[in-house]
């Protein structure tokens, strides 16, 4: 009775607020369908946008409206969006969100009866991003776009420190890293502000290890394996003086900065630095160069890669008008022009024969980096523990590096982790 | 137009409270008159303090996470599971939650002691009579008017550790002989204790100096003749004069302090150092990027115990220290 | 204690449109144990001039000096002086003994027993000891007075310095307290300067008066010179209630007369050699006027003035009577038995020996009254103050 009663207050709630924003957002929609789009801010999105909702329009005559929104503020909004079954019909989703949102009802089975004719041939992706994409036995995104972490250096830069680059594992990193004496600060670089984390799953990967058992029903990282990565990460800092201290600071944007004005000569990094080194004056492309990044003591190789992908609300309306405007955005033409815009590669793999990325360095990045790319597991509580590693990694390496590191503070830290994760899982 | 306001009270005393409010038919004309003219705004404080303090306390004794977002109510009621959960000092939740609240005191009592130190000398000095008197405010308000997000950013700028100006000016005077880790490491709490005062301090160099103001002079007068020095003067008048203003600029700056977020965040960036975990950011962390909003809620629930019972203390302190006379 | 020597006194303050002089060249010499009033109107100096003496204003030009030792420049701390204040200026936040004891604290080196004892026999000696534990808030606005004063006698001071201590008590309790002032002056000795507009004050309790207009000294004396023997015209109208009488007229020397548009008055040839100004302003105290509503029976009848009666003021002991004389409004005092009323036509007899004369351009006096003004035997200071109390 009691419940009955709140629930029907709630209901009325939500229609009330439905009907507002259909209010707000509605007009203008004429007697064609209208959806609602809403993209993770970035340079470029309107213009993008504007272009192809009017291509899609005329095509089909599906009125697109989009709106974007910073990464600071996005979770929020996805909660409220959830909590409330109010927001937009398609959105883009950050990989690491899906087990929580997914959860939380916030994205449709895409191989429901309703969508599955109009999606895009999921064929085409890697494995990989179907493994991201799927949570639990539903598909909750189509894979947009994604990017791996790839070594990639400034020939001239390495040429110029006298050493020969592209190592091919950690100890020809140390070596060169030590070896080297260029005109440039620093020889390589990987931040350790923002997700210190997936430096870390690299290393581990490489190191032979994994984050969780293959069941992912236990911590699979604090181990030896665990603590090798992690203290190679800490070490590359302090004992073997390949990474600059001043660097643990760095955000994105300072590496981006670093990278593009040949401050540092080589790094491990998305295609982030890649465009930002394109887009400074009289740099060209053909600077570069790019490969997996080096491989661990018994030879494992990895590297972490992040995705972006496009899921549709259950709330939505027009389900198969969302479903379409997806599998436009996934054509090769549109994936590819918007994996360019925003630094990442195309998932389309017929992305790569289009002019935006019409050059070798892509080609290496498709060949050689994508094979040995992984990311983190897709379970539900993964967020808990990812924040209780990055909390880890970042205590590690910053107590390294002000000096404070002891004995044993890495397995405490790992052993801590794996304490949250056994909890959560 | 003078019957308006007549009119206006007439109508608004047809509204017929007392059968359904019991206390309010105890009430003399005058106080429902107060009590209705104060309802639109106590309907919002209700409205934005007081129902999401409680439905925080309520989620905070059910389990909701990711799976009940949509339908918190129908989450199961778990009694204080949520609380022994994050309460327990052994496990690694409890033991990030308690050292965040650790940091969480020294944060709020360091802000208050460097926001009040700052503001009282702005103020004193604002009260003197010097040209450029009106200059110096503007300039001193500055940093409270300017955008608080921009204000941290350009302190973080100026703390990094390699770049940062604040250890290039430390090192060529001699003050430290290796540049310091500001934003890593333990001094993080010291960074934000030091960035968040000087957001901080206009307000309470503003409310000070209003106090100030309305110390009167004779008491000054009246000291110089009986012989008092400077120092003499601040310790015996001003000081004490400004007690009562100082009560509410203490209570209203440590609970602020405490319940502060945007300093923690924008200052440093998206791996904040342990010793920079406050509670607010360790919260936010905790139930927004896990989704346990149950537990979440429960560790807020605690904060805000901590922060009523160190208000509560407080005001106890000053009652007792008879606080009402401090005024004139 | 301590002869306080002021001279040429100057304190300008700067303003918007230039300076404004607050005190002009002043002088005065006030002798040890003396207890000295300053009265004038608002915004005459005297207030600013008990400032610089207490070194709260710092001096434009002139020197302030206390015995041999020149303290113009001095801080009030080193002064040794004590003030007690219009509003009482009494820390709130502390205890009356807090308040009492304060000064000694700063001023002293005293130990904390000693200060206790003096703060214990000034409360006796001011009947406050009941009070010494309670906030100023506490206490009634006589009982801060107290405490005020005790605060500045327990400094035992070489000066004390009063700035209208009792203007902010009712009518009553300030009666009261200018005796019990004046008393305790007597006995503690110590030089006093006390500032006042009220003229009663003023005549009841200095044993000189300072009278002060526009920055400037007019006249110092004791309180009876100043009355009886006013130097010009604005203090012979400051002082006295009601005050005096003012009736603009022309001396005719040839014949021996003041002359006015209604009456004329015999100038006697003594008198009349004095004048140099044809002139005047003719002035008697309400108190020095005689009425009679028969001219013919009179002494003197050439020394009378027909006038109309326009209002009249029982007083009970005193009645004021109004009277119109060509336009210009008289005042006399009578006593409370007079059947004086509104509308009744009347003459005033204006005695030769009570008359005052003023030079009507400078206001300087030609003439004065002749009553004595040792203070021994004048019964007239006395009656004529008391209709003032009750004012």
């Amino acid at each position: 009775m009691r419940s009955h009663t709140r629930r029907s207050v709630l209901a009325t709630t939500g229609t009330v607020t439905t009907f507002s924003l259909a209010g707000c957002l509605g007009g203008g929609s004429g007697d064609g369908t209208t959806i609602e789009t809403r993209y993770m801010d970035a340079p470029g999105l309107e213009d993008y946008f504007e272009k192809h909702t009017e291509i899609f329009e005329e095509e089909t005559g599906i009125r697109v409206e989009y709106e974007t929104i910073g990464w600071g503020e996005a979770q929020e909004r996805l909660l409220t969006d959830i909590t409330s079954q109010t927001g937009p019909d398609v959105q883009e989703i950050a990989s690491t969100w899906i087990p929580e949102q997914a959860d939380a009802g916030g994205w449709m089975d895409l191989e429901s009866d309703e969508v599955v004719d109009h999606i895009p041939n999921t064929e085409m992706f890697e494995d990989g991003a179907m493994d991201v994409a799927t949570f639990q036995d539903s598909l909750v995104g189509i894979p947009w776009f994604w990017g791996p972490r790839a070594w990639q250096q400034i020939d001239e830069e390495i040429e110029t420190g006298g050493v020969d680059g592209h190592p091919d594992d950690w100890d020809a990193l140390v070596d060169q890293g030590q070896a080297y004496d260029g005109d440039t600060d620093l020889f390589a670089l990987m931040g350790a502000d923002f997700e210190p984390m997936r430096n870390f799953a690299m290393f581990l990967w490489q190191s032979g290890g994994q984050l969780l058992t293959d069941d992912n029903t236990e911590p699979a990282f604090h181990n030896e394996e665990g603590v090798r990565a992690l203290q190679f990460y800490a070490d590359l800092y302090t004992e073997y003086d390949v990474l600059s201290s001043e660097t643990v600071e760095w955000g994105a944007a300072d590496i981006n900065g670093a990278f593009a004005g040949r401050q540092m000569a080589s790094t491990v990094d998305a295609l982030g630095t890649v465009s930002a080194y394109e887009d400074e004056d009289g740099h060209s492309l053909d600077d570069l160069s790019i490969s997996a990044p080096p491989v661990g003591p018994d030879g494992d190789g990895g590297t972490f890669f992040g995705m972006e992908l496009l899921g549709i609300h259950p709330w939505t309306d027009e389900p198969e008008a969302a479903a379409q405007w997806i599998d436009y955005l996934l054509r090769a033409e549109p994936n590819a022009e918007i994996s360019s815009t925003v630094g990442f590669l195309p998932t389309n793999p017929d992305g790569f024969d289009t002019e935006y990325f019409d050059h070798e360095l892509y080609e290496s990045f498709n060949d050689e980096v994508f094979p040995v790319a992984r990311t983190y597991p897709q379970v539900l509580g993964w967020g808990e523990i990812e924040g209780e590693l990055n909390s880890a990694v970042a205590g590690v390496i910053q107590n390294a590096v002000t000096g404070d590191l002891e004995d044993g503070d890495i397995e405490d830290a790992l052993e801590d982790a794996a304490d949250v994760a056994r909890q959560t899982l | 137009m003078p019957h308006t306001t007549k009119q206006f009270r007439e109508r608004l005393a047809d509204v017929q409270l007392g059968d359904a409010l019991p206390f309010y038919s105890r009430l003399s004309e005058e106080q429902r008159f107060a009590y209705k003219l104060l309802a639109p705004a106590l309907a919002m404080m209700c409205l934005i303090h007081l129902l999401p303090i409680v439905w925080g306390t309520l989620i905070s004794f059910m389990g909701v996470d990711s799976s009940y977002v949509q339908e918190w109510y129908r989450a199961p009621f778990v009694g204080v599971e949520n609380y022994s959960y994050v309460l327990d000092p052994r496990t690694v939740v409890g033991g990030r939650f308690w050292f965040a609240i650790r940091q969480t005191v020294i944060f709020a009592v360091g802000s208050l002691v460097v926001t009040y130190v700052l503001g009282l000398t702005a103020a004193l000095i604002l009260n003197q009579k010097f040209t450029g008197r009106f200059v110096a405010r503007t300039l001193l308000l500055l940093p409270w008017v300017a955008p608080v997000v921009v204000t941290l950013l350009i302190w973080r700028m100026m703390f990094q550790q390699q770049s940062g100006i604040i250890n290039h000016v430390l090192l060529s005077i001699g003050l430290i002989n290796e540049p310091i880790y500001w934003l890593i490491g333990d001094n993080t709490i010291w960074t934000l204790v030091l960035t968040h005062s000087w957001t901080q301090f206009p307000l309470v160099m503003i409310m000070l100096y209003a106090g100030l103001q309305g110390i009167p002079d004779q008491l000054y007068e009246a000291a110089s003749i009986d012989g008092a020095g400077r120092w003499e003067k601040f310790r015996y008048i001003t000081f004490p004069q400004l007690k009562p203003v100082s009560a509410v600029v203490v209570l209203l700056v440590m609970l602020w302090t405490m319940i502060n977020f945007t300093a923690p965040f924008v200052l440093l960036g998206a791996q904040p150092p342990q010793a920079g975990q406050v509670g607010i950011l360790y919260i936010y962390e905790f139930a927004f990027s896990n989704y346990q909003f149950g537990r979440g809620a429960a560790m807020s629930v605690v904060l805000f115990l901590i922060a009523m019972t160190m208000a509560m203390i407080y005001y106890k302190y000053l009652f007792d220290d008879d606080f009402a006379e401090g005024d004139r | 204690m301590s002869r306080v020597n002021i001279d040429s006194l100057t304190k300008e303050y700067d303003s918007a449109g230039g300076s404004i002089v607050a005190v002009d060249g002043l002088d005065l010499t006030i002798d040890d144990g003396e207890f000295v009033v300053f009265v004038g109107p608002s915004g005459c100096g005297k207030s600013t001039t008990l400032r610089c003496v207490g070194g709260l204003e710092t001096v434009t030009e002139g020197s302030i000096r206390f015995g041999d030792e020149d303290v113009t420049d001095q801080k009030p701390k080193e002064r040794d002086i004590a003030m007690v204040f219009q509003n009482y200026a009494l820390y709130p936040h502390m205890t009356a003994r807090e308040n009492m004891a304060f000064g000694l604290k700063m001023s002293t080196e005293l130990s904390s027993e000693e200060i206790d004892e003096r703060v214990q026999a000034t409360a006796e000696m001011l009947s406050i000891e009941e009070l010494l534990e309670d906030k100023p808030k506490a206490l009634s606005g006589g009982q801060q007075q107290r405490v005020a004063l005790g605060r500045a006698i327990v400094r035992d001071p070489e000066v004390f310095l009063m700035d209208e201590p009792l203007s902010n008590l009712d009518a009553k309790l300030r009666a009261q307290m200018r005796t019990e002032l004046q008393q305790l002056q007597s006995e503690l000795d110590v030089t006093t300067v006390y500032v006042t507009h009220d003229q009663t004050e003023a005549m009841t309790m200095g044993d000189r008066i300072v009278v002060l207009d526009d920055g400037q000294l007019q006249q110092v004396g004791t309180p009876l010179e100043c009355y009886h023997r006013p130097a010009n015209q604005f203090v012979a109208g400051f002082l006295g209630s009601p005050p005096m009488n003012f009736l603009r007229v022309e001396a005719d020397l040839e014949q021996q007369e003041l002359q006015n548009a209604v009456f004329t008055l015999p100038l006697s040839e003594s008198v009349a050699t004095e004048i140099d100004s044809s002139e005047l302003v003719l002035g008697i105290r309400p108190e020095h006027i005689e009425l009679t509503d028969t001219p013919e029976t009179h002494g003197e009848p050439s020394r009378l003035v027909e006038a109309d009666v326009t209002v009249t003021e029982p007083m009970g002991d005193v009645t004021n009577v109004y009277l119109d004389i060509g336009g210009e409004s008289v005042t006399v005092t009578t006593d409370g038995k007079t059947g004086a009323s509104p509308g009744d036509q009347l003459y005033m007899h204006v005695p030769a020996a009570k008359m005052h004369l003023f030079d009507r351009e400078t206001g300087e006096a030609i003439k004065h009254s002749d009553e004595p003004i040792d203070a021994a035997d004048s019964p007239t200071a006395t009656e004529s103050t008391s209709p003032a109390e009750t004012a």
